[in-house]
């Protein structure tokens, strides 16, 4: 049965003719076949760094937050750099999932699964800084606000740091709920393959019961289009209050009121390249090149341009103001930010961040992949030493010159910061083999099977009914495209 | 069970008496159970100990059920009747942390000493206390005190020790052999008196005195040959209009910083007055005294006596005389018009004019001394009679060395002096003192000196022991102990005593002292006892002066030819110059945390010493911060790291003494290097100023832990300033920022504080601070504020609560200094209570931002948003390891656990002490009631507390004055601590 269809208007988002059990068993197969030996040495690898990190944590915790390289002056740097890095690398998911959903941006299908486990994964990573970097982090349950029996003892719900934990604890639930709903299609998918035993009977927990029907797929998308309702301010909420922090503040370089559009586009530019990045390695580990094309990574790369745009025009801003508002300290800030002793993180984050994407004009370098993953690693460099000028270009010198100081990272701050890519990247392997990594529901409405411009021959077509039967047949009207899922409906071979 | 045959048989191998089997039957179950039984020994009873094991784990859960016994602290059974637990007593003493002697209170709580303070009532140092004081406390505790006598390096008894000693002296007396006492200058009165009984006792005996630093000594040498007698004069600073210091810090280090501090403060009160000293400073280095002169004046040290001698023959023009023996001196390579604009300056004030001179050189003290003369300033500024007298007929260390490589002597005694490390030619005491038949030292530790020695008759402390002093003749500063002894140790006073075979204690001594001496001069009508009851607790008696002449000696016109003969030109090359840190002084404390850990108030550098090199000088010889240099000099080396030291003169060097101590305990050992050793000792004198040195720059570097890095104030109005001219025309002088930009914040979405009771602040005036971080040490002191070490210090981790902010202004050659003391602003809206998430810092109803060390969970945001970074993380847990320097911690303040932000509290515990007070005596509080660490101890008055909601209060008045200020006024943070504008006076009519 031949699916394949030619559109003159757009590209194919699954680039190689599939049938629906075809990609039912190619985006299953991960899960299904022993790991390869470049996922076991990738693991061995992920873990060996994650126990890095744990040691150093542990080191940390244990001995305090002096083995750090932070100073009277200097209060926060790697930890809050990572938190604030994590966080905006978090962001591309939800922003793949739940606006492209809404905005009908169907290219998103084949990708939003693994950027949304990137989400949780990077929100994971991001909220150990926030709970290690306390002085007493056993005490750090107290920033929530829990009836408790110590007196009249509450949070305080002016500081932006608790709104934060807000923030990211909402985001987390948010996304989370979000992405297991979107898998419980998929785990049915596998419950129905697997053959027995504990793994059928812990998908089949997972799954809920879902059998396929109509209804459930009408109310799974009722449900999914709410909670892309609901995760979309977040997206926009997470990264503004995350900006707060610094915004609310009255460090010169922090209180800017620039700060919330600034940090959402940020964190989108960096979320895609990071997605970029890990996709760029998946499609071509797993063989999924037909199902995250060269049109997704193109897309993606459009949007780091503009991303990328906006976060150019927000330094740039940020200068503007720095000068207009003829404060002299903001004026002092920036420009020792610019030609300060950090200037070379300065300039590594103009480089990276404003310089590169344009690169992105270039269809060659659109489309190599290759050029891809390089320039989304550049961004990511170029994005989490952003975070670092914000931080500490910004606290090294403020108000008093006499306490301006310099801040080195000790080994501890970096293996912290390694371990968190050692966690992130453990996850994410474990991800691609315990879990359909596209969602295969919906890579299937994309297919060109269900493009449909072409029924089968001899299907009826109710419409026309028997009245006009070979009346001008070369006139006939094209025959209405057979739904997508209707065609599915009929398949016995494939449970969906 | 018989063990034998048992009646019954079980089995064959039973009745036939098989000893495993029968083994076997004695147990109660013949096989092992197999619950858990592994690991255990084959013949153990695990069931038995499986109920044990129950049986006291229920008795234990059966404990826990009860209330955990609450552990008494066990109250005195006779409580001595003026000592009620938690709460202080206050004892008026005298400090012996130096030769200044300068009137201080001791808190004590339970029992043990906790706070130096400064006695207000004290007629020479009027309740300042300086850094060094303060720390003397920690010094109490140290634990690298000797804990008992020791004869040859082993522990001895105090019995046995005074009976070596006693026959040895009386050995060495016998054979006629020498006795010599090395003593300090300055000792107090009764000691001296002491000294006199063991001379008497040993007419061979004779006193050498010595000082580490030298200025005593000049002074004393130059009066001798300028008056005829050894003395120090009572210089008033308060009296003066002009002073004119060459290279005497006297603010800082020189002969007695506390009182000078506070007269010349009050000498330079503009607000007060409206009229204000001025002060010239010529010196080599940039010191605490040079950095508030409002003339400055880089000279070398080689350069210091023929700009003095310039000086001298200027005056005399003007007064018509001629002064012989100026001649020779060389001509000095300072500005001419510098010194003829002084001359002016000088002759104009007169007898309201002071001259004064810092330095181990007597030939310049000399010519100060006949500046004064000429100045006719004796009696007011300056009184020879007033001073104290020193010793007149003592020898030299000089002296001593021949003495000692000649063999002639059979007795050393050491006290308070250790010159091993000290002195150039310390190190072959070693040998020296190996063929003197009795060697005594008395050092509070087996320092340099006192591990040279066979008997080692420790100390007390001050804090210890009895004692007293004449700070200026006619004030009698009385010692008293007020912690019995911590160790095994004697007063060196009753040692004597002892060694010269009088049998009294060293209160009885000085009683009866006092009792034949001082009380008949003391013209009051009650008895002794109430007199002596009074100066106890007074800590100070003012009696007749004795003798009773106030007529200074005669000047001797040829002195100064004397003192100059031989004086020759220096060369153009380097000098060397060695001084005294502020904290350090001649580092008999160095063993003292806080005061290593103390930032000098110039350089900002704590734990260790540097070379102070000048801008222009480094420059040219590619120096910069933390180079390490190698400095020779008579065949020395030293190799220590370069500091570039703006205000240093391009030739001069410095260095500081105190530091590089190897026997002085855990803390100060190897901090630093010794830089006595490049003193030269040339016909039995030291000299540690304008040694021509060859400097050889390393590529290696050594990080220097500076706790300021930054030195300009970047053109911000942090430190506000005018000229005294335009303050009287205008007091808003300097400080018209205030009202600009940041003037008035009409709109806030928060309603403000309101305060209906008290409302406390600070305020600070500018003008008044020297920056001699007095306040610093007491502020550590006062809040248990723990010392980081040099490694955290270098990672610009310092604790303390306030520092003292210093930037240069102008060029590096000659900058103008300001101090700021900046402490925890108390904003109104403070940035930091906003954004802790736990609510662990909140704003009190007094006004004060508090931080609840038990809620903080360590965020550092607060710390981060701070304005003024006055907040301090605790890093790691601070450990007060050593349990006898636990005792120093101020019971009222809570020692900090790691992981939580502390700051400034505004002396919480004092304002709550002040009010309970108040209230227990059922009055309102008064102004002066509480009064904040740094406030107290602060010499120069610098630092006013009070309710500004009381318009009658200090506060309130200065906060309304022209001079007052707020920090970061246009981020609207609001800031409790006021600063007044510096007044400088430097003549040129305009601010800069």
């Amino acid at each position: 049965m031949s699916n394949q269809h030619t559109s003159t208007l757009r590209v194919p988002l699954v680039s190689e003719e599939r049938t629906l059990g075809q990609l039912t068993e190619e985006i299953c197969a991960p899960m299904e076949r022993k790991p390869s030996r470049m996922w076991w040495v990738a693991f061995a690898l992920a873990v060996a760094t994650l126990a890095v990190g744990v040691g150093m944590v542990t080191y940390e915790v244990s001995t305090g937050i002096g083995v750090w390289g932070l100073n009277k002056t200097i209060g926060w740097a790697f930890d809050i750099t990572n938190f604030v890095f994590w966080v905006g690398i978090g962001h591309a998911g939800t922003l793949i999932s739940a606006i492209l959903f809404l905005f009908r941006q169907k290219w998103r299908t084949s990708i939003n699964r693994a950027a949304e486990a990137m989400t949780l994964f990077a929100v994971m990573c991001a909220a150990i800084f926030p709970v290690i970097h306390m002085g007493r982090p056993w005490n750090a349950f107290w920033v929530l606000p829990y009836p408790n029996s110590r007196g009249s003892l509450w949070v305080n719900f002016r500081s932006p740091l608790l709104w934060d934990v807000f923030a990211i604890s909402t985001y987390f639930t948010i996304s989370a709920v979000f992405w297991y709903f979107g898998l419980i299609p998929d785990l049915a998918t596998v419950r129905d393959r697997v053959k027995g035993g504990l793994k059928k009977a812990v998908f089949k927990v997972l799954s809920f019961g879902w059998n396929g029907s109509s209804r459930t797929w009408h109310r799974y998308e009722t449900v999914y289009l709410l909670l892309a309702g609901l995760a979309t301010p977040l997206v926009i909420s997470v990264h503004t209050i995350v900006s707060f922090d610094f915004a609310t503040s009255v460090i010169p370089g922090w209180h800017t009121t620039i700060f919330p559009p600034y940090f959402v586009a940020g964190a989108v530019f960096s979320g895609f390249a990071m997605v970029l990045t890990l996709m760029i390695i998946t499609r071509v580990v797993l063989g999924f090149e037909h199902l995250i094309t060269l049109r997704h990574l193109e897309n993606m790369t459009k949007v780091i341009i503009v991303t990328g745009g906006i976060v150019s025009l927000a330094y740039g801003t940020e200068f503007f103001i720095a000068w207009y508002s003829g404060n002299p300290y903001e004026k002092f800030t920036f420009m020792n930010r610019a030609f300060g002793p950090y200037a070379w993180a300065y300039w590594t984050m103009v480089t990276c961040n404003v310089v590169s994407p344009h690169l992105f004009w270039f269809k060659k370098v659109r489309t190599s992949p290759a050029a891809i993953f390089v320039l989304s690693l550049v961004i990511n460099v170029g994005m989490w030493f952003e975070r670092f000028v914000i931080i500490v270009t910004s606290l090294h010198r403020d108000f008093l010159p006499s306490s301006w100081s310099m801040y080195t990272p000790t080994v501890v701050e970096v293996g912290t910061f390694v371990g968190t890519f050692g966690l992130f990247f453990t996850l994410f392997l474990l991800f691609t083999q315990v879990l359909p990594i596209i969602s295969i529901g919906e890579v299937k409405s994309v297919a060109a099977f269900a493009r449909g411009s072409h029924a089968p021959e001899h299907a009826s077509h109710p419409a026309h009914g028997s009245e006009t039967p070979h009346e001008h047949p070369a006139e006939a009207p094209e025959p209405l495209p057979t739904p997508a899922l209707a065609a599915v409906a009929v398949r016995k071979d494939m449970p969906v | 069970m018989s063990e034998t045959t048992p009646k019954y048989w079980q089995s064959l191998a039973a009745r036939a008496g098989d000893p495993a089997v029968l083994e076997r039957s004695r147990n109660e179950f013949a096989e092992e159970l197999p619950v858990g039984v592994a690991a255990q020994p084959p013949d153990a009873s695990s069931r038995r100990d499986f109920f044990k094991v129950m049986g006291l784990s229920a008795a234990a859960a059966m404990v826990a059920c009860q209330r955990a016994p609450v552990q008494k602290a066990v109250p005195f059974l006779t409580k001595p009747d003026e000592l009620t637990p938690g709460l202080s007593l206050w004892y008026a003493s005298t400090c012996g942390a130096c030769s200044a002697q300068c009137g201080v209170l001791l808190k004590t709580r339970d029992g043990r000493p906790i706070k130096v303070e400064g006695n207000a009532e004290h007629p020479v140092s009027r309740g300042g206390v300086c850094a060094v004081g303060q720390a003397s406390v920690l010094s109490l505790y140290d634990a690298n005190r000797s804990r008992w006598p020791s004869v040859g390096g082993t522990k001895s008894t105090w019995a046995s020790l005074d009976q070596a000693v006693t026959e040895g002296l009386r050995k060495v007396a016998e054979e006629g052999r020498a006795i010599r006492l090395v003593l300090p200058w300055v000792m107090g009165p009764t000691a001296e008196a002491a000294v006199a009984r063991f001379l008497a006792a040993f007419p061979m005996a004779r006193t050498v005195r010595y000082d580490a630093t030298g200025e005593l000594e000049a002074i004393a040498e130059a009066h001798r040959l300028t008056h005829g007698v050894r003395v120090v004069p009572d210089y008033r600073f308060d009296q003066a209009k002009l002073i004119a210091s060459f290279g005497a810090d006297f603010l800082g280090t020189w002969v007695s910083p506390v009182a000078f501090t506070r007269q010349y403060s009050a000498a330079r009160d503009a607000a007060g007055s409206r009229e204000m000293s001025r002060h010239w400073q010529l010196e080599p280095l940039m010191t605490l005294t040079g950095a508030s002169a409002d003339k400055r004046v880089p000279v070398a040290a080689s350069d210091l006596v023929p700009a003095l001698a310039g000086l001298v023959k200027r005056l005399a023009q003007k007064a018509g005389r001629v002064v012989d023996g100026l001649s020779g001196v060389p001509a000095p390579r300072v500005d001419a018009a510098v010194l003829d604009t002084l001359a002016d300056e000088l002759w104009s004030a007169k007898e309201k004019a002071l001259v004064v001179c810092g330095g181990d050189e007597p030939a310049a003290q000399v010519l100060a001394n006949q500046a004064n003369e000429l100045l006719g300033n004796a009696g007011t500024t300056v009184s020879v009679s007033g001073g104290i007298t020193l010793d007149t007929g003592a020898m030299t260390l000089g002296e001593l060395l021949a003495e000692l490589e000649a063999k002639q002597v059979g007795g050393v005694l050491f006290h308070g002096v250790n010159p091993a490390y000290t002195h150039p030619r310390g190190e072959s005491l070693v040998a020296l003192l190996k063929d003197v038949a009795v060697t005594v030292a008395t050092s509070d530790r087996l320092d340099e000196t006192a591990s040279l020695v066979r008997f080692h008759a420790p100390d007390h402390t001050p804090l210890e022991s009895w004692g007293d002093a004449e700070p200026r003749r006619g004030v009698l500063s009385l010692r008293q102990p007020v912690v019995s002894p911590l160790h095994e140790t004697r007063g060196t006073v009753e040692s004597l005593l002892k060694w010269a075979g009088v049998e009294q204690s060293h209160h009885d001594f000085l009683r009866a002292r006092w009792e034949a001496e001082i009380f008949p001069r003391a013209n009051v009508a009650t008895g002794f006892q109430a007199f002596w009851d009074e100066a106890v607790r007074q800590g100070v008696a003012v009696v007749l002066p004795q003798p009773a002449t106030t007529e200074s000696p005669a000047f001797r016109p040829e002195s100064v030819a004397e003192a100059l003969a031989g004086t020759a030109a220096a060369d153009e090359g380097l000098e060397l110059v060695l001084y005294q840190k502020v904290g350090l002084r001649d580092g008999a404390l160095a063993n003292n945390g806080w005061l290593q850990e103390m930032p000098d108030p110039i350089s900002k550098a704590t734990w260790g010493n540097y070379l102070c090199v000048a801008p222009a000088t480094a420059a040219k010889l590619g120096i910069s911060d933390g180079q390490v240099v190698r400095v020779s000099t008579g065949g020395k080396t030293l190799a220590v790291p370069a500091l570039v030291q703006p205000g240093t003169h391009p030739r001069a060097l410095g260095l500081a003494m105190g530091y590089g101590r190897t026997k002085v305990g855990r803390i100060g050992n190897a901090v630093g290097e010794n830089a006595f050793v490049l003193a030269s000792f040339t016909n039995g004198k030291v000299r540690r100023a304008a040694l021509g040195v060859k400097l050889e720059v390393t590529p290696e570097k050594k990080p220097l832990a500076l706790s300021q890095t930054h030195a300009s104030m970047e053109g911000r109005g942090l430190v506000r300033e005018a000229e005294l001219a335009e303050f009287l025309a205008n007091p808003r002088a300097g400080n018209e920022e205030e009202g600009g930009h940041g003037g008035g914040h009409p709109l806030s979405i928060w309603s403000g504080h309101e305060y209906k009771g008290h409302k406390w602040a600070l305020a600070v005036d500018l003008s008044a601070c020297t920056g001699c971080s007095a306040c610093v040490v007491s502020c550590q002191a006062e809040n248990n504020i723990p010392i980081v070490g040099e490694d955290e210090a270098l990672r610009q981790r310092e604790m303390h609560w306030m520092r003292i902010d210093r930037y240069y202004e102008g060029e590096p050659d000659a900058p103008r200094v300001v101090h700021q003391p900046m402490m925890c602003q108390h904003c109104e809206n403070a940035p930091c209570e906003t954004v802790c998430p736990v609510l662990a810092t909140v704003h009190s109803t007094e006004g004060l931002n508090q931080q609840v060390y038990n809620r903080c969970v360590g965020t550092r945001y607060c710390a981060n948003n701070c304005p003024t970074k006055v907040r301090r993380f605790n890093w790691f847990d601070y450990k007060h390891d050593e349990p006898l320097e636990r005792l120093v911690l101020n019971p009222d303040v809570v020692v900090r656990t790691r992981g939580v932000m502390e700051k400034c509290s505004m002396c919480v515990q004092r304002i709550q002490e002040g009010k309970a007070e108040a209230k227990r005596e059922g009055r309102e509080l008064r102004g002066g009631d509480i009064r904040t660490a740094c406030q107290q101890s602060c010499p120069a008055r610098a630092i006013h507390f009070g309710d500004i909601n009381d318009p009658d209060s200090d506060v309130a008045k200065l906060a309304k004055s022209g001079r007052a200020y707020r920090l970061l006024e246009e981020i609207n943070i609001g800031p409790a601590v006021t600063y007044l504008t510096k007044i400088r006076n430097t003549g040129n009519g305009s601010a800069e």
